[in-house]
């Protein structure tokens, strides 16, 4: 009989922290907007430096596409205050949910 | 022409061979350039950008630009050219399968001078015959809606409980980044996705292309979130008890049924955390979610508690290797599980009968896109699941009903149950998972207008095995409750391990032809090959269950003002449903023969429990043999209507809709004969207001010879023979929808938001529209035509006639305090008082006890009463502190259900034979209630007000 496995979510939780740490360490996002702020020299180039800036969401939706990728500051994301939140809360969040579900008594089938 | 269709799909498949989409998730943006005297500009820099970064074009020769395979969120679009004045055009917002136009004027001027303008879309698709709706990201986020992704279907106008248009709860495709979230078995939902991920929702299903297909009902067409180049993140908690709950259940009723006490939510805690955003700039982005969903309650009904529990993760990465090329992975884990479920009914399961599900599952979905130039796009896909629920006794081994007691019991010393392996709890072991392969390529071309042509494959392997029976394969009964001696001890053994295999090869062309500026025409053609075949123990029954079905859309859209304010459109289609094992899972084998026992304490059967003989069976083990012709079930469909624009921001959209329902599949006996009979139904005292006297019913004269086997066919037509050969009766499978479907949508502007909907329907037949829908070979109703034909034409269970729908949000300036409503009014829908065959009228007309699903027919014609009307008002209050950059929102918010903590009764009891006991004569409910409740007394109570407190970061 097949045990039922715990591992694949510890699995997944790893990828993300993963993801995350590259996240956090891969500069050219943050790098890119820390650079000095020259004049764009192309509307394109304009578009893209408001698009940065532009509050995208439309009424009071909250969009994935609003804000800059670092803070205000030009600090990386992750080094922000609001990106250190946002890390607290996500790596938090994320072991709180992987933890619970060792104490949380998720049904296992003995068939399984 | 069976095997030109074969040949003809072979072909197709060949050409298809070598491309790979289907289901369109995303939109375009396209457009021309002219100058000021309305001259076509090729050579103008076009550039779009968006959250995952910019993309530039240069106009053609004709001017014109586009962009396409753009998902779903918000744009910009500047062009510009040497000596003319640059434009811009900002806040595009790009909805599921939405193609937008913004045409250029560029006039002589200085280099640096920049013209913005913001680009609205219109409220009105001037290009497409289908009638659609969207939930947006601002529905989705302000409304008090379900907290699972395929509950936002009923949200919609014409879907209620998942029945959509006329259709059953099994008949919509649920889509989700276009994988078909159904079960394969009969199409019910499987997957239960975290609300939070989703970033647009489009219920389709009215005139859609011919890219899809598997459906008769509607399409829930999901988008999931995914990363930019800006880091965003999302942080919602929601959260109540018992003290929030409200009593709904008035003194009234519980005079009528004491058991439904209110359905009281005692703990929810529900929490997302999620973020996306960029690992590498412009080429890799991540998005990554968990939740943790944990509900706490206590039914209405004897039971005292039940819990959903579930973790969830989403992780989503996408690449953008070249400014050509868009790969995404998506993958999802979910240990969704239940405590507390009911067992056998929910409105007599006590705490012990209740059964423990598991349910995980996996959900993926790989796709690659890729553009060559600005006229060709492939798109290709690898999608799918895999998981289970397995449905464990609470009790397992432990429980026989005692009759004495009207109670299930422990196994008691002294009676031939101590020491047995017994059980009454039953298992149900469900195993699935689908496999889909997609791909497509669009081409737009240019002859006698525009064309924007579509060729796809997909291809779907299912699996499906269902596990039935009692954990020692043996079900007791002391019959003394029936007035047998003490000692009359009645056992049973049953089960079944059925597993099969779905397999769907779908080849769909589709044309949007802009004939002019006002008219398009969209046409297209698809053909769906269907089959079914046998897995693990029936393997070597090979393909049981084979159609092909072709299925010809068309329709157009005229724009009749030429403003893009106007349109009226029409369409005329057909739909056949998806790869359902229900249709051919009677033709496997695996099944176990229904086998009774009395004890007499000596004897020992093969196979049976020690102490019992042998005393009925009953032959559920013959395979049944499937129609070589049987037509795959389809839905015949006429739309019709127009939308207007009232203003730049109100869309008015009226739609006609005509379906019907075609090729309804079930199983029949064919040496089955039956003679005209009447009998009297023995009706309950408490069978007041119901239907008396005589009743003219049909005799099985021959059920020993003819129960055996079974077989699966079309059942429209099918003739029920007496023993001479003429005909008694012949069925009549039949079901029709009708409706008016006018819907007012005024999009976020001036602090506010709307979508009204009035449906005026019809929906009319001899198969109900509730559970699955009934496309299934499972069902015993047309083994005779006492459950076939007798009564059976009528409003379906699902037919609200009046239907009004109102979405709105309002924000309250200067304190930016949000009021979002959901209201939903639902005049009654019908019912109708049924019988139950007791024992005199079974030996009367030639019954076995077994199935018991053949032993109910109808007293009057179906849907001939009515519920009440149903009216309810859902809110949601918040409040939105904005800080840092703008796009940062605290959100506190409380959510009100039921607001006005109505009672209203949405389950009756409708049966009428003597000894209704609540539940049934062999299954009372627990022994501390007599559960006696009279015709139309109320089996269940929507529930009462409910408030759940929230908050929510996000930027």
């Amino acid at each position: 009989m097949r045990q039922h496995s715990n591992h694949w979510p510890r699995a997944i939780a790893a990828v993300l922290a993963l993801a995350l740490g590259v996240a956090w360490t891969a500069p050219p996002a943050a790098a890119a907007e820390s650079s000095p702020a020259a004049k764009p020299k192309t509307l394109a180039a304009a578009a893209e430096a408001k698009l940065a800036t532009l509050d995208t969401s439309k009424g009071v939706q909250f969009a994935q596409a609003g804000g800059a990728a670092g803070s205000a500051s030009g600090k990386p994301f992750f080094k922000s205050t609001k990106g250190l939140a946002a890390a607290v809360l996500m790596v938090g969040g994320m072991a709180w949910m992987v933890a619970s579900r060792q104490s949380d008594d998720v049904v296992h089938s003995p068939a399984r | 022409m069976g095997s030109f269709r074969h040949s003809l799909f072979a072909a197709l498949l060949v050409l298809a061979a070598g491309s790979l989409l289907a289901q369109t998730l995303t939109g375009s943006i396209l457009g021309t350039v002219k100058d000021e005297q309305g001259g076509a500009m090729p050579g103008v820099s076009v550039t779009l950008t968006g959250k995952t970064g910019a993309r530039t074009v240069t106009t053609g020769d004709d001017g014109m630009y586009r962009f396409p395979l753009l998902d779903p969120g918000s744009y910009e679009v500047a062009v510009e050219m040497s000596g003319f004045g640059a434009q811009r055009r900002t806040g595009i917002v790009i909805s599921i399968g939405k193609d937008l136009e913004y045409d250029f004027t560029l006039k002589l001027a200085a280099v640096t001078e920049i013209l913005e303008v913001v680009g609205e879309a219109p409220v009105v698709d001037t290009t497409s015959a289908e009638s659609t709706n969207t939930l947006s990201q601002d529905l989705l986020y302000n409304m008090p809606l379900a907290r699972f992704a395929p509950d936002l279907l009923n949200y919609a106008p014409g879907i209620n409980n998942d029945a959509a248009f006329g259709g059953g709860g099994g008949n919509n495709a649920l889509l989700i980044d276009g994988v078909d979230t159904r079960d394969p078995e009969g199409g019910t939902a499987w997957s239960f996705f975290n609300f939070n991920v989703i970033d647009e929702v489009q219920i389709q299903g009215l005139g859609a292309p011919a890219e899809y297909g598997a459906y008769t009902g509607a399409i829930i067409n999901s988008v999931t979130k995914s990363g930019g180049n800006s880091f965003s993140g999302l942080f919602d908690a929601n959260y109540t008890t018992e003290d929030f709950s409200s009593d709904n259940v008035s003194e009234g009723l519980l005079e009528q049924n004491p058991t439904i006490q209110p359905s009281i939510t005692t703990g929810f805690l529900d929490w997302t955390t999620q973020i996306g955003g960029p690992i590498q700039k412009d080429k890799l982005f991540f998005f990554a979610s968990a939740q943790r969903y944990n509900l706490k309650y206590d039914p209405t009904g004897p039971r005292t508690k039940g819990q959903e529990l579930s973790h969830r993760f989403n992780l989503k990465l996408s690449y953008l290797p070249s400014v050509s090329d868009t790969l995404t992975a998506h993958v999802e884990y979910d240990d969704y599980s239940i405590r507390g479920r009911p067992g056998y009914d929910n409105k007599i399961d006590t705490d012990a009968q209740t059964v423990l599900e598991d349910a995980p599952e996996w959900v993926w979905n790989v796709q690659w896109r890729h553009i060559f130039g600005q006229k060709t796009l492939l798109e290709a896909k690898y999608l799918g699941w895999t998981g289970y629920y397995y449905l464990d006794p609470q009790t397992p081994g432990a429980l026989y009903y005692d009759g004495t007691t009207n109670s299930f019991q422990t196994q008691p010393e002294g009676t031939p149950f101590a020491g047995l392996p017994s059980s009454n709890g039953s298992f149900y072991y469900a195993d699935r998972g689908r496999h889909e392969a997609h791909a497509s390529i669009t081409h737009y071309a240019e002859a006698f207008g525009h064309h924007d042509l579509k060729f796809g494959v997909q291809i779907e392997r299912s699996k499906v095995r269902n596990r039935w029976g009692y954990p020692t394969g043996v079900n007791y009964y002391d019959y003394s409750y029936y007035g047998y001696p003490v000692g009359q001890y009645y056992a049973y053994t049953y089960g079944y391990d059925v597993a099969g295999k779905n397999e769907r090869e779908s080849v769909y062309l589709q044309d949007s032809w802009k004939v002019n500026d006002r008219l398009t025409i969209n046409a297209g053609v698809r053909l769906d090959r269907i089959g079914g075949k046998g897995d693990r123990n029936s393997e070597g029954q090979g393909k049981v269950y084979e159609t092909t079905n072709f299925a010809p859309r068309i329709g157009f859209a005229w724009d009749v003002t030429g403003d893009q304010k106007t349109v009226v459109k029409a369409h005329y289609g057909q739909y056949y449903e998806a790869a359902l094992f229900t249709l051919y899972q009677r033709a496997l084998v695996g099944t176990e023969d229904y086998v009774g026992y009395y004890f007499d304490g000596e004897t020992q059967e093969p196979g049976g429990p020690p102490g019992f003989y042998e005393d009925n069976r009953v032959d559920f083990s013959t395979p049944y043999q499937i129609d070589p012709n049987v037509k795959h079930p389809r839905v015949d469909e006429f739309t019709a209507g127009f939308e207007r624009a009232l203003s730049n921001d109100f869309r008015l959209a009226v739609t006609g809709i005509w379906r019907e329902n075609k090729n309804f599949v079930d199983a029949v006996l064919p040496n089955a004969r039956f003679t005209n009979a009447t009998i009297t139904p023995s009706l309950s005292d408490n069978a007041t207001g119901a239907p008396s006297g005589p009743l003219d019913v049909y005799r099985w004269e021959n059920r020993e010879d003819s129960q055996s086997g079974g077989f699966i066919t079309n059942i429209d037509g099918w003739q029920y023979l007496d023993p001479d050969g003429n005909v008694v009766a012949t069925a009549d499978a039949f079901r029709k929808y009708r409706a008016l479907m006018v819907v007012l949508n005024k999009r976020f502007t001036n602090r506010w938001q709307a979508q009204a909907s009035y449906v005026l329907s019809k929906s009319e037949g001899t198969l109900d529209n509730r559970g699955f829908g009934n496309y299934a070979g499972i069902s015993n109703v047309w083994k005779t035509p006492n459950t076939a034909v007798l009564n059976r034409d009528g409003a379906l269970g699902w037919d609200a006639r009046h239907e009004v729908k109102v979405m709105a949000t309002y924000r309250i300036p200067k304190i930016e305090l949000g009021v979002n409503a959901y209201y939903r009014f639902l005049s009654g829908i019908p019912y109708n008082a049924q019988y139950r065959l007791v024992s005199a009228d079974r030996r009367a007309l030639g019954y076995a006890s077994i199935p018991s699903s053949l032993r109910t027919i109808f007293l009057e014609p179906r849907g001939s009463r009515n519920f009440d009307n149903q009216s309810t008002l859902d809110l949601r209050v918040d409040k939105i502190f904005k800080f840092g950059q703008g796009s940062d929102r605290l959100s506190v918010y409380a959510d009100i259900k039921n607001v006005f903590n109505k009672g209203t009764v949405d389950d009756l009891w409708v049966r009428t034979e003597t000894d209704t006991t609540l539940g049934n004569a062999e299954f009372p409910a627990s022994g501390e209630c007599p559960c006696t409740v009279p015709f139309e007394g109320p089996l269940n109570v929507i529930p009462g007000r409910q408030i759940t407190l929230g908050a929510r970061w996000s930027f």
